[in-house]
């Protein structure tokens, strides 16, 4: 298969399919391609290695844990070309599915085990570790019966924008030409672009306009802010994501930001003493901690409610999936399916889940528990992730965002408040919720980076098996690289706030310190802001019964608005595009279309690269964000001014590189 | 808000009813001209005692049900095709009491004369009685409120009057116009409107008779409320979450003919008040020891209803404001292009464009006739304005002036706008103009340094004016393509709709001030269960914060309006959202039991023709409810007031009985459920019954 030329996506690979279409992959289903090679499969672990090491650190440092996929991908279309005989498009496929995970199992073991240390409970290395893979492992298997649903059924229904992105890449980087100068133009300009901004002090990052008096004022007396988020890669994600998710995101969060939040003040701020959860007057709170005290809370109901209707939604189409995989199994393995449409067996999946969940009720018995407390916990577990590994599926395919720490969070408000029941408290107590916190996390986080991998596959004609397979290969070596990098981080360095008396220097890992005071307060039987939940439960109601897509407005409502208001111009910017080249119409229309996906693909791709060059800067000792600074950056109306200029001319930049039309000679 | 209800029976895609001609609803071919049903050439009776007589009897019927409905719930109601079932159908009657049938023009006429009552109603509900909401009725009395819409009324037909040609001839099957083709097939099917008008009646009858027994003779309660459940006390208590569903037969028929999406937003608005901020703000409730302004008590004792009442409601109105001026934003191409014709249109006429015709079809008032109006009309309310309004101000004079040019001016454009967006969608943003006028001419006045009390009542009257006379320009344009299509002589109607809104205006503004005696538009003291009137609610806190000197809740406004906006990011009518959140849920929920019934028949069958004539059946039932119900509500409030007046009271109340009056009282609240249900099964079972005509 070496000669052929790589094709270009097909036309219908972000519409919805017409009645009786099918979708022909890039690659596909009759030819037998390269995938699962010992190229591939080594160098995806080796970058897995490597991106989980890194990845932890700057998690538990800043608390962002770097995005994966896409630079991988772009290293895998590099090292192919280095080999005599170029990587197939599938054999990158694998490695950046395998490559992929470390992001994910990473964000699920920083934003919990890290509270493990915190709290004293010195877990040992194998719990760690156990805790990781376990997780990963249920996030696989539960999402791989959703596979059909999510990847093929609804097929052009989600704009799956990390997905799109890294497909663009392995596609243009494959086929070179005029559009791989535009993808590797987008994407250095968005590299640079953001990795100035985020690491050092050129211009502001968020634009929030404080500056203006009247916007001052508005945030003092209302505690109305706006602000915005001036990335290259929040840009490229909301063209991708297209008008209509990216104005779900903003009403959202208007709805919480400039709506709730406003109003909570008004009550609270004739309140002398704290309100629960908060900790200080509300009169003394700004207007993002009002966010984060309360506001958060009611958009975690709403996620969590809005994933109930996603589940109820998917469940014939999930359970018309597993019949099919069942009577293939039952027909004498599934050579009927097409190459394209096979997965691991059914008998595989049930076994796997079988032997997952009797590892991790061996693991919770040995944690000192009566035999109910281990099966409750059990079952919080297999519920838990079998719940999220859907709501995060669908976060993802839409926004290309996993809302990890808020479902975390009421895994672990929930557990804890049940155990309780249970008889289950103090220091047991609280070791015995994280564990379960850390499993559900590391599921979630990791199926919603399958559901990415698996789509890219789809749309490139991988088989699906071959993913699968090396998927599990990827959460295991993640898993034990991300729990010894926690071990051997403990041992040299504190987590939190410094202890009295540690003279160790200190990691934030913020995510995990908020899990910790979570845990700790209801292990101490705290009572529960369930009034929150509830409000965001019936939000979430209200829009499902007008049609909403919930998911999408929850998230909207639980993200910080900043990042989601860059979305919304990116949505405008693909909106009037379309216009623009449905009115042009034909080949030129069709190339204006393809080259707009192409260069959001590209700033999607630089940001995540920008942001891994400026982690990475980031380990370098005695790293500072004024090692560059321009000196108008503290004066927040010029710098912010500046910011908006930029941001002006990156869209500028999308919008007329993508209508340009191509010169007619070949260029 | 206002007009935006259209009935949901569907409008015909392409061929016209049997009876019209071929060419009727396509556009002409080149030297093709279309022939009305009753041509040119012959002159059968039009006006006559009979269509007076008629026409005016509905028209005050209608104004007194559509001012009830618009004042308790915000909605404007359809009338022009219930008064087209019940014309036709008493045709008939008359056929033997007079010895001939009306004529198809006739009932035309009478159609024009009646038609007027919902114009009207919604002109003036919208904004008259922010007048008591404001404190200002002392300055005003029954002259004025009549007076208002009158002078919108007619300035309307005046100013439609020389683009008619250019709507029904020039842009002839360009335009759907669906409410006038709705009503011209009624028109038409003359036979059909017989067996329609019975089914009118009898269930205007019978909603009339059930809702006098429930809220007047307290046979069952009005409303079913969560509240009232002693095994939920602990809940209420703790949440201050409560479910309350109105009974009536004439929100459920109202909620019929909205149809589901609609209903289900109205419904949303009220969830997020009742479910999600009622509760917050009750959450905060044990830390606040002191009121929470403006409340005078302290948030920890008051009940669901306060709550909203004293801050939930102000977001409501903040939201309702923004999406009225989102509507107008949206509707910008329309007038644009409105505003484009109408500058040509003019230039035409000028140019002496506007030759008297000579055919029937085509005679309407003279131009000359219809200038003088508009300048007469122009002269009325500047010596209105200088001698009654602005009395004793200082530079009244050039304030009149500035008043009347802006009504004019204004005017002139809204009308076309709403013209064409009737022709268009047949829905049109009456409060999103009004409230615009309201506040270009408050900035204007305040700019001239108007402001206080007359200021607000001169703002008031305008926007009176202002929003009349738009709400005419749409009626009358449906009633001109009535009558190009059926051969109607256009003057006639011009004539007819002058005449049905002295009716209509008088009908309304008796209304208006009996509820205002009886009920009051905001709750105070004297009036506890004050109607909710939402459109004026939201003028009037537009006055009081441009023009007047209290403090205005700008905070609660202010995050409405971000709602509304919110909503319409969403892609959500923030209008039928925001009104949702102001109204109480009770007057809310039941809309959507009658949608649902709507909407269950829709699914009722798989054959086309016998969904179509289940529906049918179904939308004449809730007409019927809608018209029954809201005439005794109105009938109510006089008994009311007679009992308040003389101290008397005459009508029983059932639950004082000896015996069965206190089983009625202790289970009224589960009465009123079960009376309810009943009457949406039962509904939903007679429409089913209902099989398509064979023809």
């Amino acid at each position: 298969m070496e000669a052929s030329e790589t094709r270009s996506l097909p036309e219908n690979a972000y519409l919805p399919l017409a009645p009786g279409q099918a979708y022909q992959p890039v690659v596909p289903a009759a030819a037998d391609v390269k995938e699962s090679t010992w190229r591939s499969v080594l160098w995806g672990v080796f970058l897995c290695v490597v991106f989980t090491a890194a990845s932890a650190y700057s998690g538990l440092k800043v608390g962002q844990v770097m995005e994966a996929a896409i630079p991988i991908s772009i290293l895998a279309i590099g090292l192919g070309r280095v080999y005599k005989r170029r990587s197939t498009l599938l054999e990158n496929v694998i490695i950046t599915g395998i490559g992929g995970v470390s992001g994910s199992v990473v964000a699920g073991a920083v934003f919990t085990l890290p509270a493990l240390y915190i709290l004293k409970l010195d877990p040992h290395p194998w719990q760690t570790i156990f805790i990781c893979i376990a997780g990963g492992m249920l996030g696989v298997l539960f999402l791989l019966p959703l596979r059909r649903y999510f990847v093929r059924e609804t097929h052009g229904q989600f704009p799956y924008p990390e997905a799109t992105a890294i497909t663009e890449v392995l596609v243009t980087g494959e086929k070179g030409g005029s559009q791989a100068v535009l993808l590797l133009q987008a994407t250095g300009i968005a590299a640079v672009y953001d990795f100035f901004v985020t690491t050092f002090q050129v211009w502001k990052e968020t634009i929030d306009l404080r500056f203006l008096p009247a916007v001052e004022a508005l945030a003092q007396k209302a505690r109305m802010t706006l602000s915005f988020d001036a990335l290259g890669f929040i840009l490229g994600l909301g063209y991708v994501m297209g008008l209509r998710s990216s104005l779900l995101l903003c009403a959202g969060g208007v709805l919480s930001n400039l709506v709730l939040v406003p109003l909570i003040w008004f009550v609270g701020s004739h309140i002398p003493e704290a309100v629960y959860p908060g900790t200080k007057a509300i009169a003394s709170m700004d207007a993002n901690q009002i966010f984060r005290g309360y506001v958060r809370l009611i958009g975690v109901g709403a996620i969590a409610t809005a994933g109930i209707f996603g589940i109820l939604k998917s469940l014939k189409i999930v359970v018309g999936s597993f019949s099919i995989a069942v009577k293939a199994f039952r027909a004498g393995g599934e050579q009927a399916l097409e190459r394209t449409d096979r997965d691991v067996s059914v008998m595989t999946i049930l076994a796997g889940v079988v032997v997952s969940a009797l590892a991790v009720a061996i693991f919770l018995g040995n944690l000192g528990v009566t035999a109910t407390v281990m099966l409750v916990g059990l079952l919080l577990v297999l519920l838990f992730s079998f719940f999220f590994t859907s709501v995060a599926a669908n976060a993802i395919a839409t926004t290309a965002r996993n809302p990890v720490s808020g479902m975390t969070m009421l895994t672990v408000i929930v557990s804890s408040v049940v155990l309780l029941e249970f008889g289950l408290s103090g220091r047991t107590g609280m070791f015995f919720v994280m564990a379960i916190a850390g499993m559900v996390c590391t599921a979630l986080s990791v199926s919603g980076q399958t559901v990415t991998d698996l789509k890219v596959g789809y749309w490139l004609g991988s088989t699906p098996r071959a993913q699968e397979r090396v998927k599990f290969l990827g959460v295991v070596v993640s898993s034990v690289v991300v729990g010894l990098t926690i071990v051997l981080l403990a041992r040299y360095f504190q987590f939190g706030e410094a202890a009295p008396g540690d003279t160790r220097t200190v990691l934030a890992s913020p995510q995990a310190s908020l899990m910790k005071v979570l845990v700790e307060g209801f292990m101490s039987h705290q009572p529960v802001a369930y009034l929150l939940f509830a409000i965001g439960a019936i939000i979430a109601v209200i829009m499902e019964m007008l049609s909403i897509p919930a998911l999408t407005f929850a998230l909207g409502m639980y993200l910080p608005l900043e990042l989601n208001s860059p979305a919304l111009v990116g949505g405008f910017i693909a909106h009037f595009l379309t216009r623009r080249s449905e009115r042009v119409g034909g080949e030129v229309g069709r190339s204006m279309r393809e080259k707009g996906v192409v260069i959001a693909s590209g700033l999607l791709a630089g940001g995540a690269l920008g942001g891994v060059f400026g982690a990475a800067l980031r380990m370098i000792p005695g790293y500072s964000e004024d090692w560059v600074k321009l000196p108008f950056y503290d004066t927040e109306s010029i710098s912010q001014t500046v910011s908006l200029l930029a941001f002006a001319a990156l869209c500028a930049y999308l919008w007329f590189a993508a209508v340009k039309r191509d010169q007619p000679a070949g260029a | 808000m206002g007009a935006a209800t259209t009935p949901p029976g569907e409008v015909g895609p392409g061929s016209p009813p049997a009876g019209l001609p071929e060419n009727a609803f396509r556009p002409l071919a080149p030297g093709e001209s279309y022939q009305p049903l009753v041509p040119a050439s012959q002159a059968p009776p039009e006006v006559t005692a009979r269509t007076i007589v008629q026409g005016v009897i509905w028209s005050a019927v209608f104004s007194a049900a559509a001012t009830y409905i618009a004042l308790k719930l915000g909605q404007g109601i359809e009338s022009a095709i219930p008064i087209a079932i019940l014309t036709v159908g008493l045709s008939s009657v008359l056929t033997r009491a007079l010895g001939r049938a009306s004529t198809l023009l006739e009932n035309v006429n009478v159609l024009a004369i009646g038609a007027t009552s919902g114009i009207i109603a919604g002109g003036s509900v919208f904004t008259m009685p922010a007048i008591y909401i404001l404190g200002l009725e002392g300055r005003s009395g029954f002259w004025q409120i009549f007076i208002v819409p009158l002078l919108g009324a007619v300035l309307g037909v005046l100013l439609l009057a020389p683009f008619r040609r250019y709507f029904t001839l020039d842009l002839h099957g360009k335009l759907p116009f669906p409410e006038a083709r709705a009503t011209t097939e009624i028109l038409v099917a003359g036979n059909r409107g017989g067996r329609s008008a019975v089914v009118l009646a009898w269930s205007a009858a019978t909603a009339a008779a059930y809702d006098f027994a429930g809220p007047t003779l307290k046979l069952f309660s009005d409303t079913f409320s969560t509240a009232a459940i002693g095994a939920l006390a602990g809940f209420t208590e703790k949440t201050r979450a409560v479910f309350s569903m109105n009974t009536s037969a004439a929100i459920f028929g109202l909620g019929y003919i909205m149809g589901v999406d609609y209903a289900a937003i109205i419904l949303a608005g009220s969830m997020v008040s009742f479910f999600a901020l009622v509760p917050l703000f009750a959450w905060f409730g044990p830390y606040l020891a002191g009121a929470l302004p403006p409340a005078a008590v302290p948030l920890a004792g008051m009940p669901a209803e306060a709550i909203f009442a004293t801050w939930v409601r102000p977001i409501g109105i903040g939201g309702i404001f923004a999406a009225g001026v989102i509507s107008i934003l949206k509707m910008s191409p329309v007038i644009g292009q409105a505003g484009r014709q109408a500058v040509a249109e003019v230039a035409r006429l000028v140019r002496g464009g506007a030759s008297e015709a000579s055919a029937r079809t085509d005679r309407a008032l003279p131009m000359w006739l219809n200038l003088l109006g508009i300048a007469g009309i122009g002269l009325a309310i500047f010596g209105y304005f200088r001698l009654s309004v602005l009395a004793g101000e200082p530079r009244a004079t050039l304030l009149a002036l500035v008043a009347t040019a802006l009504t004019i001016g204004v005017s002139f454009l809204f009308a076309a706008v709403s013209a064409w967006a009737i022709a268009l969608i047949s829905i049109t943003p009456i409060s999103g103009m009004t409230l615009t006028t309201l506040i270009i001419t408050a900035v204007a006045l305040s700019a001239l340094g108007l402001s206080g009390p007359s200021g607000m009542l001169q703002t008031l009257l305008i926007g009176g004016v202002v929003c009349t006379a738009l709400s005419m320009s749409g009626s009358l344009v449906t009633q001109y393509k009535i009558g190009h299509w059926l051969g109607a002589t256009p003057r006639t109607i011009e004539i007819a709709n002058i005449l049905g809104s002295v009716v209509a205006s008088a009908a309304t503004a008796a209304v208006i001030m009996l509820m205002a005696s009886v009920y009051g538009f905001t709750p105070d003291a004297a009036h506890p269960a004050a109607l909710p009137a939402p459109q004026p609610n939201a003028m009037a806190a537009v006055l009081r914060g441009v023009m007047g000197s209290e403090a205005a809740p700008w905070f609660l406004y202010g995050v409405g309006a971000v709602f509304a906006v919110a909503m319409e990011l969403c892609g959500v009518s923030g209008l039928a959202f925001a009104l949702g959140m102001y109204l109480p849920m009770d007057l809310n929920s039941p809309l959507v039991v009658g949608a649902a019934v709507a909407w269950l028949l829709r699914r009722s069958s798989k054959d086309r023709a016998v969904t179509t004539a289940r529906l049918d059946q179904g939308t004449l039932i809730a007409s019927g409810f809608i018209a029954g119900g809201a005439l005794v509500g109105v009938f109510a409030a006089v008994l009311k007031f007679i009992e308040d007046r003389t101290g008397t009271a005459f009508v029983p109340d059932l639950t004082r009985l000896p015996g069965i009056g206190p089983v009625l009282a202790g289970w009224s609240n589960w009465l009123g459920l079960l009376a309810f249900a009943s009457l949406s099964l039962g509904v939903y079972a007679v429409s089913r019954r209902a099989a398509p005509e064979t023809t």
